[in-house]
């Protein structure tokens, strides 16, 4: 059977230290990817260098991913944090987090990406040897 | 005893995707099944394809969730089937 090549959205928890989780896309679409690397470098000339928007590299990282959080305010009212909210309130909620979350958060969302980047190179591994072992001819001798 | 509820804005979503901005809903339980009315907004047409679909209403503490049966769209005008809340 045909395998499906669209993205299926699907959430993740990911748990943090004092029992705070956050939720996050188990993978980007293509389109969110491209979201992301257009926030990172906003511009590539052909040929020339490429040049990474540092600054941005963790914020449009950790945003790509999350879809919520079990953050609270001081007044122990949840703060708002939905893939839906505008880009601007994501990015400068996710900016106004204490570094030591900031850090805490890109971590783990980096380490759910090379777990997840792994998974895939594993699962096109095995797809590329059950081809090639379907191309084997019968023997006609 | 037929039960419905109205709203001005709610949302259809695929998982956590957004599908399309619904207005002016009312949900209909005449205790056999539940009917989603609503005008739809911002349709993204390859989401409104996929399944699941969930109807969320967004409320100051939460949000209220039932699950997409059917669906029918007819220009704005949108007609769903509902399971039971989340």
């Amino acid at each position: 059977m045909a395998r499906s090549r669209m993205s299926r959205p699907e959430p993740i928890r990911l748990l943090l230290s004092d029992g705070d989780y956050i939720d996050v896309k188990k993978a980007l679409s293509a389109g969110e990817r491209e979201d992301m690397l257009g926030e990172i470098a906003p511009t590539v000339e052909a040929g020339a260098k490429f040049n990474m928007n540092t600054k941005s590299v963790r914020t449009a990282t950790i945003a790509a991913y999350l879809l919520g959080w079990s953050f609270v305010d001081d007044s122990g009212k949840p703060i708002p944090m939905s893939p839906d909210l505008p880009a601007g309130v994501i990015r400068s909620t996710i900016r106004g987090l204490n570094t030591a979350t900031f850090d805490e958060l890109f971590d783990a969302i980096t380490d759910h990406e090379k777990a997840q980047s792994k998974v895939s190179a594993d699962e096109k591994n095995d797809r590329a040897g059950a081809i090639g072992s379907a191309s084997i001819s019968p023997s006609v001798n | 005893m037929a039960v419905s509820v109205t709203g001005p804005d709610a949302e259809l979503k695929w998982v956590y995707h957004r599908a399309a901005c619904l207005h002016q809903w009312q949900i209909h339980d005449d205790g056999v099944s539940v009917t989603l009315t609503a005008t739809l907004d911002e349709p993204d047409e390859m989401r409104l394809s996929q399944r699941p679909l969930t109807f969320v209403v967004t409320r100051p503490t939460g949000a209220w969730k039932w699950p997409v049966q059917t669906l029918q769209i007819v220009d704005k005008s949108l007609v769903a089937t509902l399971g039971p809340q989340e």
